[in-house]
């Protein structure tokens, strides 16, 4: 492609790197080299940050969890702890793409594509994740949810490189969830994804934070859905409301979009799914107590 | 603007001058003239182009020859050939799981990836190790019986050791 490509060895010299103009992170590549080809992408040079040891940590400790943006989703599958703990996240990591994709393709790099149908961003935004951003002018935070700017667009200087993820782990009594739906298993691009992470006091819903993928330019937090099932019993007539609540908003957002009408009835079983998958631990007695799942 | 790498392709070390910006699969192709690995959809959803890096399958027309400084490469030309044939190969023979051929280099690297790390695997991890790998003519139940009838293969030949 005829493209200077530089293979820093360390982190600070490949924040040095991007000190000059116009140069372009690559990391796993999976959506960039083919952006290079089509020439929708032009950069007078690459650095490669796919090997640095600095950006592949991925740390588990009591409070805190954090990403390396240059860990694949194959490093996040074959995670233990994350499997135990966080199993929406796993499930997310093994339904991007396939295998090849997963075992090259960066959290980091999903998040800076910033893709509206990223199968990560809506689950990353649920648990409330931060952006680490270093360059040469020092280190900033930012909350993934204010980072995503656009489409395919983040508030990311040339400067700079996005660094880590970080979220707080779960609660004793929270559950995280993640649905998606795609027209096949593998391969998939999602059509419609949805996130949960919802805290329960008994059985009332204490907390609860929604994002949906693919039914905007980026993922969505579901507000109106949020703050009717805020403080309600968790059972299936609420979750059930909740499902339609959230059909009237997805129909108004799409408008006159052609996908509008399948989406509106769609989102509504995609968001069950991720909800009785986030109250999973608890067991989901009372919903089949009182007419059983529907999904 | 060529420039020097190293890595090891098939057991053999390489240290070379080339673009680094060039696709791994150009450089297989057109400067080595290994054309095993084959060319499809050229955005990674194919899998035709499968070969093995560090022991991880990936897409050749994903990655670029700079990336790959100091890895381990194996395409399919260095699993076997006519004289030598891989337990991989020769059962996807024995199962008639080639028709065209032309996913055939891809299918056959995801099953050695798989049974390099499980070598008892059961239909599941076969489906999804070959998820990212299409076939438009054989269809994918004589593949999964040939990678099954490979893990016995290769376990037998173990234990024969």
């Amino acid at each position: 492609m005829n493209i200077k490509l530089y293979k820093p060895s360390t982190l600070n010299e490949a924040v040095e790197l991007m000190g000059y103009n116009d140069g372009r992170i690559i990391a796993g590549g999976t959506d960039l080299i083919i952006e290079l080809r089509n020439r929708n992408e032009k950069s007078s040079y690459l650095v490669d940050i796919s090997s640095l040891s600095e950006l592949k940590e991925l740390r588990i400790e009591k409070e805190m969890i954090s990403i390396g943006s240059a860990v694949t989703f194959t490093d996040i599958i074959e995670n233990k702890y994350i499997k135990e703990k966080l199993p929406c996240f796993t499930d997310m990591a093994m339904m991007i793409g396939a295998v090849q994709i997963q075992n090259r393709a960066t959290i980091g790099g999903n998040i800076c594509n910033a893709a509206p149908a990223a199968d990560s961003i809506p689950l990353l935004m649920s648990l409330g994740a931060k952006c680490i951003i270093i360059s040469q002018r020092g280190i900033r935070e930012v909350l993934l949810a204010n980072f995503i700017n656009d489409k395919g667009k983040v508030r990311l200087n040339s400067d700079e490189i996005l660094k880590l993820i970080e979220f707080g782990s779960l609660g004793e009594n929270e559950g995280c969830g993640f649905s998606k739906l795609g027209k096949r298993n593998a391969m998939s691009i999602s059509t419609i994804s949805c996130a949960v992470k919802i805290r329960l006091d008994e059985d009332i819903i204490d907390n609860i934070c929604i994002y949906t993928g693919s039914l905007g330019i980026k993922a969505t937090k579901e507000e109106k859905v949020e703050s009717f099932l805020k403080g309600v019993i968790y059972n299936k007539q609420n979750i059930d409301k909740a499902a339609d609540l959230l059909s009237q908003e997805v129909s108004e957002r799409l408008g006159t979009r052609a996908s509008m009408p399948y989406k509106r009835v769609a989102v509504k079983t995609v968001f069950k799914e991720a909800c009785y998958s986030a109250a999973e631990k608890y067991g989901n007695d009372q919903l089949y107590m009182s007419g059983g799942s529907d999904i | 603007m060529k420039e020097k790498i190293c890595f090891t392709l098939n057991n053999k070390y390489l240290s070379i001058d080339a673009d680094l910006s060039m696709r791994l699969i150009d450089f297989l192709r057109d400067e080595l003239r290994l054309t095993g690995t084959k060319e499809g959809c050229s955005q990674g959803e194919c899998g035709a182009c499968t070969v093995i890096i560090d022991g991880k399958t990936a897409n050749s027309c994903l990655v670029l020859l700079g990336q790959i400084e100091g890895a381990h490469i194996t395409t399919i030309e260095g699993l076997g050939d006519e004289n030598n044939i891989h337990p991989i190969q020769q059962a996807f023979i024995e199962e008639g799981a080639v028709q065209c051929g032309y996913c055939i280099p891809g299918m056959v690297l995801s099953a050695k990836a798989l049974l390099d790390k499980n070598c008892g695997p059961d239909k599941e991890y076969i489906k999804r190790a070959i998820s990212g790998n299409l076939c438009r003519c054989t269809g994918y139940k004589k593949i999964e019986k040939a990678i099954q009838r490979a893990s016995e293969k290769m376990k037998e030949a173990e234990n024969d050791d």
